[in-house]
């Protein structure tokens, strides 16, 4: 196979062939962002397990929900570069808030119908 | 067009990497199965002939035969041919850069797994209607077994949705253009992303009935939980699954009423948006098969509402099909006389459906012949008559010859006509008051259900002429020419071959290698071992209930089942390992560059089996009596310190691929490594929480429990999170070695991306589930 006709592939229009890349001044910085992320998520889990701590409330159970999708909004946007995608939106819909809000349905449906056994 | 040698060389059945190829095995597995679950079809219309026993002895046989007779119609049958024709016609249709798919060694693999569930379904011998209910799924034989075969189906269907999406959104030339696709690609490609969302819900539901049947869970314990739960989790997939069917038949109809017309498909953008609008309502309307469950009144009136909505793009499709028969001319040949029949009980089906949803009337008609009419008419009087209207039409292209028409057209009247007889009978049977799935009856029903067997076994009839027609066309000469074999005025238009085009335009000869890949259909065959080990350690072998964990260690056949898989991985690895990167793919390169769909399709498909998973634990949580606190069963601080392992490792991994980015090999392989050892140590850390939890005995699965629902719900999730740690871990490996061997460079790196973001989303993942697990 010649794989030098890939070369002339760019050319052949629109967005087929785009570029989705980090630029390059963010590459250099890219350690450094590692170790800030790695240090925000622990000081975060540590908050947490202090947290849970916390005598029972709504309160500890919403900072505590918020911390997770604060850690997990920072994994996804910085390790996973979604946050250096040409789109993060597109990615975010399409591969986290759609299937999240189907999933949603079904939970949703299983709470209000659940007629679990005093005692389960 | 086949060369006619592809069905006489096993090694190329077995290896084949062409997708065209890969479409024809497709049609002949359906098709073989399409005889077994027929046969089943005609002893149970032949049991029905009176009230008294014919042919089976028990109850129980007759439970079997109609629970393989609907699994196999719909995962081994009806659903396969969907990708048969996905595999033959979407490459082609997208004009995908090698004619072919876009993962075509994924593509052999997931293959090769219809027919290993095939096998596993026929021989489960499973008596509990393909709904799998529990209870009776609980209680009785052979589940596991086809349990395994329908994880095989769903994985198999699984691959598959994710390499059509990828061919049709990569592969796709650039001068394919979204509004003037085939509408098959569309309805190939909603299916696609109904199976990537439902699929894993699915495996998820059929997992927990298979823990709960050999580990002790209790997720559908009717005394510790509630067995309704199934049924919403069953459902999510299952009616997606009449549009994972359905969706694919429109597209083919549509071309085939058109050519047939001789003129082009009305309201072609409708069309597409009628569809999108299907898949989109079709995962909000699953609980329509439960008004008589004592479903929540408001929970009921949504589906209703929902439910009804769907109707109306289905409404816009039948519509445009009529008016682009109006506006044409109309030639009566076979796949036209199949065409017209699919639009009459498509709409029956539909219309019966929408009946259905009346709440009032579903209280009495649930349950009874009426629905299983309904469906019938949807699934064999629809789906599958567009599938074989389809199939006649492109039985020239494919084979080079012309199908006997007489033979055709006496399947065509034999089908049509046992279909309506059968069905209509069942109708009558239903609104009578017959229930479903019993094999006796009283007297009074006997004419209607003796209507029905006549009409099943012209269907039966009908396929013998199918058979001599497919074999008449197959002996008789070759056409002259596959532009117009029909006299339509126009053939088999697809767009111009990627490779023609770069010829013309850039003079450059790009050759389309198939190459046969041994390994593909081996990592399918090896995937048996450990299902085969999991299996044998349910007591009393796979046709059995058992408790798998107390025949563990004395099951020496699942042992050596799982030694055999691991041998066999090891021999993998180091054979793939040693391969050189370029030769996994002959069109890496081409996609350098894009954003790596590949791994995102598959992500969003995990993101919805872990919301169903965590999402579902948590309803039931909230909705509990008796949760217990979770500081005082399980030990927050050690888990905090496996959360900061998996935090490490997410940098590690991050750090790892930056590396090999700016070409410097041995940091990258220092990170890597660090990376699998922290995994390591996460695992390992899980498996002595276990141990250390079954030891104080109120989070265990033993008979015991303290909290058995709590337990069930938290091994179900860690143990889920635990199996992808396990995987990441074993990829991991995988690059490593390769990397170690001078696998990747600065240039060339995919895989370590890929593998990274798997394993940054189960780092993802876990975060979640630390937080609702252990600490909430």
């Amino acid at each position: 196979m010649d794989n030098s006709i890939h070369s002339g592939l760019s050319d052949l229009g629109g967005n087929y062939m785009s570029k989705i890349e980090i630029n390059e001044d963010t590459e250099h910085n890219m350690f450094g962002i590692y170790k800030n992320t790695f240090l925000a998520l622990t000081i975060m889990t540590i908050v947490e397990v202090a947290a849970s701590y916390l005598p029972d409330g709504a309160y500890v159970t919403v900072i505590l929900l918020l911390l997770a999708v604060a850690k997990a909004a920072l994994v996804g946007a910085v390790f996973m570069h979604i946050k250096y995608d040409k789109t993060p939106w597109l990615l975010t819909l399409s591969v986290f808030v759609v299937p999240l809000a189907a999933g949603s349905i079904l939970i949703f449906n299983v709470w209000k119908d659940w007629r679990g056994v005093a005692g389960a | 067009m086949n060369d006619g040698n592809f069905f006489r060389s096993p090694k190329r059945m077995l290896g084949t990497t062409n997708a065209a190829e890969l479409g024809l095995l497709y049609f002949a597995t359906a098709f073989i199965n399409l005889l077994i679950a027929g046969t089943y079809a005609l002893l149970i219309r032949t049991e029905l002939w009176t009230p008294d026993p014919i042919y089976f002895d028990t109850a129980k046989d007759y439970n079997v035969a109609f629970t393989i007779h609907g699994t196999g119609m719909i995962f081994l049958v009806v659903v396969p041919l969907g990708a048969g024709f996905g595999n033959y016609l979407v490459p082609k249709m997208v004009a995908a850069d090698n004619n072919d798919m876009y993962w075509p060694k994924w593509n052999n693999v997931a293959f090769w797994m219809l027919p290993i569930a095939s096998v596993f379904i026929w021989f489960s011998q499973a008596p509990i209607g393909w709904t799998a209910y529990p209870p009776l799924s609980i209680l009785m034989p052979g589940v596991d077994m086809w349990i395994v075969g329908l994880v095989f189906a769903g994985t198999s269907s699984s691959i598959g949705a994710i390499n059509f999406v990828l061919t049709i959104w990569k592969g796709r030339a650039p001068y394919v253009k979204w509004m003037s696709m085939d509408l098959f690609v569309w309805g190939t490609l909603f299916t696609s992303f109904l199976v990537i969302i439902a699929t894993p819900v699915l495996t998820a539901a059929l997992v927990m009935i298979l823990l709960d049947r050999n580990f002790n869970t209790v997720f559908f314990s009717e005394s510790l939980s509630n067995p309704i739960l199934y049924q919403h989790v069953f459902w999510f997939y299952s009616h997606p699954a009449v549009y994972i069917m359905v969706l694919p038949a429109f597209g083919l109809i549509s071309t085939v009423i058109a050519k047939f017309s001789r003129t082009q498909v009305f309201g072609y953008s409708s069309m597409v948006i009628a569809m999108a609008g299907i898949a989109i309502l079709s995962v909000s309307v699953w609980a329509h098969h439960m008004y008589t469950t004592g479903i929540d009144p408001f929970v009921r009136i949504f589906f209703t509402s929902m439910t009804f909505v769907i109707a109306i793009p289905s409404g816009i499709k039948v519509f445009n099909w009529l008016t682009t028969m109006y506006a044409g001319r109309i030639k009566l040949r076979a796949p036209m006389l199949f065409a017209l029949a699919f639009i009459v009980m498509f709409t029956m089906g539909g219309i019966t459906g929408v009946y259905i949803n009346i709440i009032a009337l579903d209280l009495n008609l649930h349950d009874t012949y009426w629905v299983v009419g309904h469906f019938h008419f949807i699934v064999a009087a629809g789906t599958l008559v567009a599938m074989f209207a389809s199939f006649y039409y492109y039985f020239p292209e494919i084979t080079g010859k012309m199908y006997d028409e007489k033979m055709a057209k006496l399947h065509f009247w034999f089908w049509f006509g046992g279909n309506f007889i059968t069905f209509v009978a069942f109708q009558v049977l239903g609104m009578e008051g017959m229930p479903r799935r019993y094999y006796t009856y009283p007297e009074e029903f006997q004419l209607w259900h003796q209507i029905a067997t006549i009409g099943a076994y012209l269907m039966g009839i009908s396929i013998i002429f199918m058979a001599i027609s497919i074999h008449r066309g197959l002996k008789s000469e070759k056409l002259e020419s596959l532009d117009d074999p029909f006299e339509l005025g126009s053939g088999y238009d697809y767009p111009e071959p990627f490779a023609d085009y770069i010829k013309r335009e850039h003079g450059e000869d790009l050759v389309i290698e198939h190459k046969l890949s041994i390994w593909a259909p081996a990592g399918a065959f090896s995937l048996v071992l450990p299902f085969l080990g999991l299996l044998a350690f349910t007591e009393g072998g796979p046709f059995a209930r058992g408790k798998a964990l107390e025949s563990f260690s004395g099951s020496l056949g699942g042992n050596i089942f799982i030694v055999l898989f691991l041998v066999y991985l090891g021999f993998f690895f180091q054979k793939e390992s040693s391969a050189h990167i370029g030769e996994l793919n002959p069109v890496d390169k081409y996609r350098e560059g894009e954003r790596h769909w590949e791994i995102w399709v598959f992500l969003a498909s995990e993101v919805i089996f872990f919301t169903a998973v965590i999402g579902v634990s948590q309803a039931i949580k909230w909705n509990s009596l008796t949760w217990p606190d979770t500081n005082d069963v399980l030990s927050v601080p050690y888990t905090a310190v496996l959360t900061f392992v998996l935090i490490i490792s997410s940098f590690t991994m991050a750090t790892s691929l930056e590396h090999v980015k700016n070409g410097d090999m041995e940091k990258f392989k220092k990170y890597l490594l660090f990376t699998i050892i922290l995994g390591l140590v996460f695992l390992t850390g899980q498996i002595i929480e276990y141990a250390q939890l079954a030891g104080e005995g109120d989070v265990t699965l033993a008979d015991n429990a303290t909290y058995p629902l709590f337990s069930s719900i938290f091994y179900l999730q860690t143990g889920f999170h635990g199996l992808h740690v396990l995987v990441g871990v074993l990829f991991l490996g995988f690059v490593y070695l390769r990397a170690r061997k001078g696998g990747y460079s600065k240039d060339n790196h995919t895989y370590v991306e890929l593998i990274g973001l798997y394993w940054h989303f189960v780092d993802l993942v876990w975060i979640i589930l630390f937080t609702v697990v252990y600490l909430i």
